[in-house]
């Protein structure tokens, strides 16, 4: 039996309270200004581009970051009492609590001017608002998908959708089998056509890299197409 | 009023000053100045680290990691140092939904030479 998104309550992803503002500016902004513009390039003139890597907990996120990194992933951590006042409207988190929320990342320098960055997501749904962060400003995201428990992606996929942001869908063998066949897995996840599905071993430096692109070639064709 | 509080706690690092905080995505580089470098010494521990740390450039989340303290500190704590024209800051110029094509075009290619 495989679990389709369509077959979810529309409410499964809580309307942000806060889509399109910004709260790591809020919460650095002890003084009430604004940004003065931080995007002058420095002398150094490096451009970063990040990636963010989605789905559910244990479906390889880490692994996929780690088979391309250059560096041994890092996990950086913000407290979640910064963000929660009147964020976290589910209730389920006291703000008394001294909740981390941490993420893992890795980098991979690909010239001179260019550093990428793969930012694993937060894996509980609690940490949604950390997402915006993360997803401002990015190439676009990798939703990998364990094809034994597919329903852990729907709410990363909703997420996307509701931001446009370029996506693909990573299937990740593990013990090198899919337990559903790829079309099979599309549908359940009721994407749409042009959205690529790759399959996957995020074990794999190649099978990350493709996964990369095919996600770049994507980010490419919804950009040019507007 | 509490809340306020309960929020600056994390920055007794920064020594209580707020001025110069900036919105700095956490993937901005940042590379320390070679003034900075020189005058590392005589700085308090955390600042002193992040000048020798970025001699070779880094994020301010690989930054946060490894000086071991919260995203947020992290920010602060540069912001400051870019303040005093100890480290430069070298931000990607994009939208909010990313890349331009030009951008997507030159990572495609690199990833697909990497």
């Amino acid at each position: 039996m495989i679990s389709r998104r369509s077959d979810r309550p529309a409410s499964a992803v809580p309307a942000s309270p806060h889509d399109g503002a910004d709260h790591f500016a809020a919460a650095n902004a002890l003084d009430g200004r604004r940004s003065t513009n931080p995007s002058a390039p420095a002398p150094a003139g490096i451009t970063p581009l990040k990636v963010v890597v989605a789905g559910g907990f244990a479906a390889g996120k880490t692994t996929f970051v780690d088979s391309i990194s250059e560096i041994t992933p890092l996990t950086t951590e913000a407290p979640m009492t910064q963000y929660s006042v009147g964020v976290d409207n589910a209730g389920a988190v006291s703000t008394k609590t001294t909740t981390t929320v941490a993420m893992d990342f890795g980098r991979l320098t690909l010239s001179a001017t260019t550093m990428l960055y793969l930012f694993g997501t937060p894996g509980q749904d609690r940490f949604w608002f950390m997402w915006d962060e993360l997803t401002r400003g990015a190439v676009g995201a990798v939703v990998l998908v364990d094809t034994r428990r597919i329903a852990d992606c729907f709410g990363a996929i909703d997420y996307f959708e509701r931001r446009r942001t370029p996506y693909v869908i990573a299937l990740n063998r593990f013990d090198g089998v899919l337990a559903h066949p790829v079309e099979e897995v599309r549908e359940a996840l009721a994407v749409a056509p042009e959205v690529p599905v790759v399959v996957l071993d995020a074990r794999d430096r190649e099978s990350t890299r493709s996964a990369l692109i095919a996600l770049t070639r994507h980010a490419i064709a919804r950009k040019s197409g507007r | 009023m509490s809340a306020e509080r309960r929020f600056l706690r994390p920055f007794a690092l920064t020594q209580g000053r707020a001025a110069a905080v900036i919105d700095l995505p956490l993937d901005a580089i940042v590379t320390s100045t070679d003034r900075a470098r020189h005058l590392a010494h005589r700085m308090v521990a955390e600042r002193a680290r992040i000048v020798q740390l970025c001699a070779e450039p880094h994020s301010i989340a690989e930054i946060g990691a490894l000086i071991g303290v919260h995203l947020g500190v992290a920010r602060v704590l540069v912001a400051d140092l870019m303040a005093s024209e100890f480290v430069e800051l070298s931000t990607a110029d994009f939208d909010d939904d990313g890349p331009d094509v030009s951008t997507l075009e030159r990572l495609l290619d690199d990833l697909q030479t990497f």
